[in-house]
């Protein structure tokens, strides 16, 4: 380093460098989607025989996946988010893992990381907390103007939710509008300067500002657009566009305008009466926090804002998925062969500082496995009282079932215990298939072709797994996915990938950036 | 606090103190699927650590391995354990 700063502890870790970009609080996350991979159930069954048409066994639930939205400034493609996993059940065997981090370029929310958590069955959804490098943040001004010191996060539909609701600035004029049914008229709106009975709109603030608005509607709104045109702090025109979804709420412009030029709003729910609240904020760029202190690279790119709230961890450490989810699939002897996992992996790190029910995981899953089970049956019988017709049966049930790595945190029990990462799995996705075989011959029939037992010889030596791979496409081929992408879920034979491979983990707290 | 640094914001919050722990982004680094490949330049500090994300959907018609990573010096070498069947690994080196 020729330049800039470098700060040390007493351990010779090096907290920030100028050079080299930190993650910061970048916003919490709840949950825009929820979808489970659907049973791949394909079930046929001899005429006679063992008939049950059981779908998926009891112990082959699939996880729930949980998807988020990060949406960071157009074209970072470069910086994943850290996105750390805070569960919101503490108690019983809940894990769960990030088994996706996928970019999308969105021409009209904006660019977002797509991210993806799995976890076990019908449990309380986990919350994110995102942390990115400032450069790849959606507001380039992370200077927050609403009194507090957060950073802005996103939904799902790219509106602001300042974590600060309390709006600290200047209230312009409120006005009511009537919308029409069902169209796509666009509504301009004129607001007035209460005190000198003047237009507002255009309207130039003293220093460039975001745009805040509060509304209520006399019903749900579905996709109210909201454009907002302006010239914005480099002097260059820019239209905002925001959808609203509620009956009452308020947002943030993302723009700092000098000038706003023109509102206007695009409805197609039925006719209803939305009131508005417009105001700026109180604070504009560099007129924020001035206490802190920032780092800037060679290239002028802000690499570290105390103020942003950097990312703190309070353990470290290295973790490995177990071989397979269980040593094997339970007994088959039923329709409901157990695949709930019980093997685990522990891993342990010792914590700066914690606090039960606050702490929070990141680790993306790399791993996953699959277990199989195979039962086969096979019987003849006859029917029919005074000329009985002899059959012969054979069925093989075949359930799969794929896994993806998930993890959960230990609950902490005493200061000198530390604290437990436990490696495990999930289940993403897996099926039931069954294949019979089946003859019938009258009495003399039955004497005389040899070929009524030959016929079954295909099932007595089993339908066996190339069979059953070839049924398996077929049956994703008509199965209806939720949400994810169609496929076997069967990628191999009963075994694991990636499982003994380290995977670094991070421990955190969420209170620290609530 | 007998040395060292704190900052605090103008609520006299502390925001960060070098009684915190934390790391800083080295690199970010995209190894093609089913390539191997090494790349050179990677910063040193005296801790280093990496994590791979995978970018793409695991549905079960792939094996879906991720990239072996090893570290040495300025170089990282992502290794692909299948030609055929290794995904697109995203890798972040971090270091303190």
């Amino acid at each position: 380093m020729t330049y800039g700063i470098q700060i040390k502890n007493n351990d010779n870790d090096i907290l920030i460098d100028s050079n080299f970009d930190h993650y910061h609080y970048a916003g919490k996350l709840t949950y825009y989607e929820k979808t489970r991979v659907p049973g791949i159930v394909d079930i046929k069954i001899p005429p006679r025989g063992q008939r049950d048409t059981t779908g998926m066994s009891a112990y082959q639930q699939p996880g729930d996946i949980f998807k988020y939205k990060l949406f960071v400034k157009s074209g970072a493609d470069d910086f994943p988010p850290m996105a750390f996993i805070n569960p919101q059940t503490t108690t019983g065997n809940v894990f769960a893992g990030i088994i996706k981090t996928t970019f999308i370029n969105d021409y009209t929310l904006g660019d977002y990381w797509d991210i993806w958590v799995l976890q076990d069955y019908n449990h309380i959804a986990p919350i994110l907390y995102c942390f990115l490098p400032i450069k790849a943040m959606k507001e380039d001004y992370i200077t927050d103007a609403f009194g507090g010191y957060n950073v802005s996060g996103l939904n799902e539909q790219g509106e602001s939710i300042p974590q600060d609701l309390n709006f600290s600035g200047e209230i312009l004029d409120s006005a009511s509008i009537d919308v029409g049914e069902n169209t796509l008229t666009v509504f301009g709106l004129s607001f007035y300067d209460e005190s000198s009975n003047t237009p507002i709109l255009p309207y130039t603030l003293n220093y460039p500002r975001r745009l805040y608005l509060e509304f209520s509607a006399s019903n749900t709104l579905n996709n109210l657009l909201i454009n907002i045109d302006g010239v914005n702090d480099l002097g260059v025109n820019k239209t905002e566009i925001n959808y609203v979804n509620n009956t009452n709420g308020v947002f943030y412009t993302q723009e700092y305008f000098k000038e706003i030029t023109r509102i206007r709003f695009t409805n197609v729910n039925p006719a209803q009466t939305i009131t508005f609240k417009i105001g700026y904020s109180s604070n504009s760029i560099g007129f924020g926090d001035r206490y802190g202190i920032s780092t800037f690279n060679s290239d002028n790119q802000k690499t570290y804002d105390s103020r942003i709230k950097p990312l703190k961890i309070v353990g470290a450490g290295n973790a490995v998925s177990g071989n397979l989810p269980r040593n094997s699939a339970g007994s088959a002897s039923s329709f409901n062969p157990d695949f709930r996992p019980n093997n685990y992996v522990e891993h342990t790190a010792t914590l700066s500082s914690y606090q039960q029910n606050d702490m929070m995981y990141f680790i993306p899953s790399i791993s996953h496995a699959v277990l199989e089970q195979t039962r086969y049956q096979s019987g003849d019988g006859s029917y029919g009282s005074y000329f009985p017709t002899f059959y012969k049966y054979a069925r093989e049930d075949f359930w799969w079932t794929f896994y993806r790595g998930t993890y959960r945190l230990n609950d902490h029990t005493s200061t000198e215990h530390p604290y437990i990462l436990t490696s495990s799995f999930s289940i993403l996705g897996g099926g039931h298939v069954a294949d019979y075989d089946y003859d019938e011959a009258s009495l003399l029939e039955a004497i005389f072709l040899t070929a009524f037992g030959a016929i079954l010889g295909l099932l007595t030596g089993g339908i066996g797994a190339a069979i059953f791979f070839g049924a398996v496409g077929l049956v994703v081929a008509a199965n209806g996915f939720q949400g994810v992408s169609a496929g076997t879920y069967f990628p191999y034979r009963q075994g694991s990938r990636n499982t003994g491979q380290n995977q670094t983990f991070l421990i955190s707290r969420a209170s620290y950036y609530d | 606090m007998a040395y060292g640094f704190e900052v605090r914001d103008s609520g006299n919050n502390l925001m960060f103190s070098s009684e915190d722990s934390t790391f800083t982004l080295l690199g970010t680094y995209l190894a093609p699927a089913n390539t191997t490949v090494s790349f050179v330049g990677v910063p040193t500090m005296p801790t280093r650590i990496f994590t791979r994300h995978m970018i793409a959907e695991t549905n079960g018609d792939n094996e879906a391995y991720v990239h072996t990573v090893t570290l040495n010096n300025n170089i990282l070498t992502a290794t692909a354990p299948s030609s055929t069947d290794t995904f697109d690994t995203f890798i972040m080196v971090f270091g303190k």
